[in-house]
């Protein structure tokens, strides 16, 4: 295993949970993981080193996602739903108050629209700059701006985020 | 200047430049509502990141830490016991691929291997019984559908058979599901003592199939994977599989 594949292996964690944000599944999003990195691995003469390694497969992603929606849609097949039970990303949240929480916010992200959840959970859970996001997102960065803007405000009017 | 959202929300994340950060910083001090929208955009940030952080703290699964590694996908999945022998160097190049392999492999992609439950094997009324050596045997429900069964008939609900076809070792072999317990896909070849089964994985029951294709397409890679090294010409058609049936598996 070179350093590539070591820098890949250590972002698994990150990719899963990114994952889980495009999917909204969980075997979905390991799949999804799955492609991104062989991807990645495929195409790992086009990474620019000393740019940000995680920036470059998530767009890897993003892009894998787009292909596999479309075509999901081309062949009529429907989505895994989402169940209830798997849909708490957070599994060591043990106290019931704090797991109801954490899936009420999972699932108010999940309700949000594809380009509003991408550029949230690149710049809120990812940490990414604004730059970073439009370039995996590949939109401007005023695009990335208003769309953070709006998807925030959808959030925080559900948990009455402004004032509480 | 009025004091957007945009900028709350940019100075919350530490994009502001300085005198946007100069801006904001002065007008909250005449308005302290400004404070409270900033705390609301920071509170949000953290409950997104306690929300999903269970994936951080997850035991990666193995076929993606084999992924990243760049491993054929074959030794991702959790393989009981992959006997050796792969086609014999010697033995002309197979020309092509199946038809049926191709579908096959398109929809072992979306297999998830899960660690075969040793301790349902351990049980008499696991389908494999583990002989000396480790080798293991088709016993019970799958020895019955693997001497009865044929792919081409559809079939039971506790076993489906995908495939029969003929070894290069002259055997006959067939892949099987077996949906019950933990559920177990792999491949058995006849021998003077029964169905001997070269390897298996774990492969969760899949709904009873419609006929021989569809379960062929559900074979999962890693039991394709063997078949290609083993498989002698072409997978039997109806025809030949009734008759090596007849002929009680013995060639």
């Amino acid at each position: 295993m070179d350093a590539f594949q070591t820098e890949i292996v250590d972002l698994l964690p990150r990719l899963r949970r990114m994952a889980r944000v495009l999917a909204r599944n969980p075997a979905d999003a390991d799949d999804l993981v799955q492609v991104a990195v062989e991807r990645a691995l495929e195409r790992r003469s086009q990474w620019a080193a000393g740019t940000r390694l995680d920036s470059w497969v998530f767009r890897i992603m993003k892009n894998a996602w787009i292909d596999e929606t479309r075509s999901r849609t081309r062949k009529g097949r429907v989505f895994a739903p989402a169940e209830e039970g798997e849909r708490v990303a957070d599994q060591r949240v043990v106290s019931m108050e704090t797991r109801l929480e954490a899936t009420a916010v999972e699932r108010a992200l999940a309700a949000l629209p594809e380009e509003q959840r991408l550029p949230i959970a690149l710049v809120l859970i990812e940490g990414l700059s604004y730059k970073e996001a439009a370039e995996v997102l590949e939109i401007p960065m005023g695009t990335v701006t208003s769309r953070l803007v709006r998807g925030r405000m959808a959030l925080m009017a559900q948990f009455g985020g402004r004032g509480a | 200047m009025a004091i957007t959202e945009e900028m709350i929300m940019a100075y919350a994340d530490g994009e502001l430049d300085a005198a946007g950060r100069a801006k904001l910083e002065a007008a909250m001090a005449k308005d302290p509502e400004i404070a409270g929208r900033i705390e609301a955009h920071l509170k949000l940030r953290a409950s997104l990141a306690d929300a999903f952080g269970g994936a951080l703290a997850e035991p990666v699964p193995d076929r993606l830490v084999a992924a990243a590694k760049g491993a054929p996908p074959a030794k991702t999945a959790d393989v009981v016991e992959l006997a050796k022998f792969r086609a014999k160097p010697e033995a002309p190049a197979k020309r092509g691929v199946p038809r049926w392999a191709q579908w096959g492999a398109i929809a072992a992609t979306l297999v998830v291997a899960v660690v075969v439950d040793r301790a349902w094997l351990a049980t008499p009324a696991a389908p494999v019984a583990f002989g000396p050596g480790g080798q293991m045997a088709a016993q019970g429900e799958l020895a019955t559908a693997l001497d009865d069964q044929l792919a081409s008939g559809g079939g039971g609900k506790a076993v489906a058979i995908g495939v029969s076809f003929r070894s290069n070792h002259g055997q006959y072999c067939r892949t099987f599901q077996v949906n019950q317990g933990q559920g177990l896909a792999g491949l058995a070849c006849r021998e003077a003592r029964g169905w001997i089964v070269p390897m298996a994985m774990a492969s969760a029951p899949q709904a009873a199939q419609a006929g021989y294709r569809t379960a062929a397409s559900e074979v999962p890679a890693p039991v394709l994977d063997a078949v290609q090294g083993l498989i002698s010409g072409e997978p039997l058609d109806a025809k030949t599989e009734a008759a090596a049936k007849a002929a009680g598996w013995r060639p």
